[in-house]
């Protein structure tokens, strides 16, 4: 208990967020007493995969663990998040190129009803924005299917312990990470924001800060009309097709990040003091309420 | 009765080593090798002289293709296990001499059957027997294997359907291009025939005219 709140200590202060802190407290306590009831309990797996050759060839590989259990298969995202609801399931092994229903739409739907279970990305090929987006939307983990066996095994046993699991390795500091893979993006393509233009990334912001359209018009002493124009503009240059989408891409393409914001005050004090250009803004991600699905899950 | 010796050519661990559990789930049945990347493959089936080669089209360093104009005549009978293919391109791997082509999205049953029918000095093409290359050949010309009703309304072949999906799942050519195996070129290229024979002249027309007309099960844009 004591080191728990230790940790709990120092990563507070780095954070400077009593509400962060709390919530971490929570999310720990509650990750023990489960590590506590599961131990003699199988994992409940679940696949969802579109391809029944890999889904029965995974199934025989995991069925090799007799702490694995496999509860069902799902052949779209939309199965899948009926399967996750329906059985108990400790972990979802979860295809992104699925028809229907994308693996990220079905990631977004269980997390958002916060159904308990933890997923695990489990796909052939995926963009370093889409692994932000698969973060922040709370997927646990994320793996190639060109890992061997005994990866993914440590994966799920990694996950299920309540730490995170991307590519070859868990990882711990999951901040950290977003802040790389933000870095990385932004490196990666210069900024040009999309095209967008100025009153274009305004909206945004605003839009990205939970304002309505209403709100957006008032601000900006436009017409409704004309920001639902703007606002297909900003769908068609960004290639999303919805607020909360547009909102995830504003993220983690740093589109937030401009001193003048002209949005309304955010409502914690620390998110200036300490933040450094650079990085994925840690403000932004809690006020958008997208911070809470990165802690330990509560089963 | 010998046991039928099998090597796999696919780049994903995963599916590779699932795939051999349910192979060897069948007592008839051996693998003897495997293997992640294309160049490797035709040194593989020289030295191990399989009667099965699994040969997935999407390979590292040398696409399937390319592994069966190197492998040449060989003993060993090759059934390409892949995503997705072209049928002019199916068509072409038969002329070079594979003996099968089965579909990831099939039945682990059909894999068991296609090896057994291949064994048989059958033809296997998606999920049925046939007999001879002729026959095989033209059942991959029939109007019925390019795929759905609707898309033949517009004469879309399949891979170009398999584009339209990806342009309206919002994809670029390049990510396009890596999921079909297929240069970005080749995409762009098949870009410009979907919109030639669909009338549309952007990518978003393209997305409404296939929503439209229930060319995709996309749900309409909010």
């Amino acid at each position: 208990m004591n080191i728990i709140l230790t940790t709990i200590g120092v990563t507070g202060r780095l954070l400077r967020s009593k509400a962060l802190r709390m919530a971490l407290t929570l999310g720990l306590l509650l990750a023990e007493s489960e590590k506590r009831n599961k131990k003699s309990q199988p994992i409940r797996i679940l696949i969802a995969d579109d391809h029944p050759i890999f889904r029965d060839g995974l199934r025989r590989l995991l069925e090799t663990e007799p702490q694995f259990v496999v509860i069902g298969e799902a052949s779209d995202g939309d199965e899948a998040v009926k399967a996750a609801k329906e059985l108990k399931t400790d972990i979802l092994l979860l295809d992104l190129n699925m028809p229907r229903v994308h693996g990220l739409e079905a990631l977004k739907d269980l997390t958002t009803s916060g159904t308990p279970v933890r997923i695990i990305l489990l796909t052939a090929e995926i963009q370093k924005p889409q692994i932000v987006e698969a973060l922040l939307l709370g997927a646990s983990g994320l793996i190639m299917k060109d890992t061997p066996t005994q990866l993914l095994f440590k994966a799920i046993r990694t996950v299920m312990s309540g730490e995170y699991w991307i590519g070859r390795e868990s990882v711990s500091d999951i901040i950290q990470t977003l802040r790389d893979l933000a870095y990385f993006i932004r490196t990666e393509r210069r900024k040009d924001n999309f095209g967008l233009t100025p009153r274009e990334l305004e909206i945004v912001r605003a839009l990205s800060a939970g304002d309505t359209n209403k709100d957006i018009a008032k601000r900006f002493s436009i017409s409704e009309q004309t920001v639902k124009h703007h606002l297909t503009n900003i769908f068609n240059k960004t290639g999303v097709s919805q607020r909360l989408e547009l909102a995830l891409f504003a993220l983690s393409h740093n589109l937030m990040d401009v001193e003048n914001t002209n949005t309304k005050e955010r409502p914690l004090s620390w998110q200036s003091a300490g933040k450094r250009r650079n990085e994925l803004d840690l403000a932004e991600l809690e006020s958008s309420g997208l911070l809470s699905k990165l802690l330990p899950k509560t089963h | 009765m010998a046991k039928t010796c099998i090597v796999i050519a696919d780049d994903h661990a995963l599916f590779r080593s699932g795939l051999r559990k349910l192979l060897e789930s069948q007592p008839h049945l051996s693998v003897v090798g495997e293997t992640p990347s294309g160049d490797e493959v035709a040194t593989l089936v020289k030295s191990l002289k399989p009667d099965i080669l699994l040969l997935d089209v999407c390979l590292p360093r040398l696409s399937g293709l390319g592994v069966l104009q190197q492998l040449g005549s060989s003993s060993t009978r090759v059934i390409l296990l892949t995503a997705n293919i072209e049928n002019s391109d199916a068509i072409q791997a038969l002329q070079w001499g594979i003996h099968g082509i089965v579909l990831k999205n099939a039945t682990t049953e059909s894999v068991f059957r296609s090896i057994d029918a291949v064994m048989d000095g059958q033809y296997w093409i998606f999920s049925r027997g046939v007999e001879g290359l002729d026959n095989a050949v033209s059942r991959l010309s029939a109007p019925e294997s390019t795929g759905k009703t609707q898309s033949g309304r517009f004469r879309l072949t399949q891979r170009e359907m398999v584009v339209l999906h990806a342009v309206v799942s919002g994809r670029a050519n390049k990510e396009i291009a890596r999921q079909c195996c297929i240069s970005e070129q080749t995409v762009k290229h098949h870009v410009t025939n979907i919109f030639n024979k669909t009338g549309a002249s952007s990518r978003l027309e393209l997305t409404l005219f296939a929503i439209e007309h229930g060319l995709v099960e996309t749900p309409p844009l909010q």
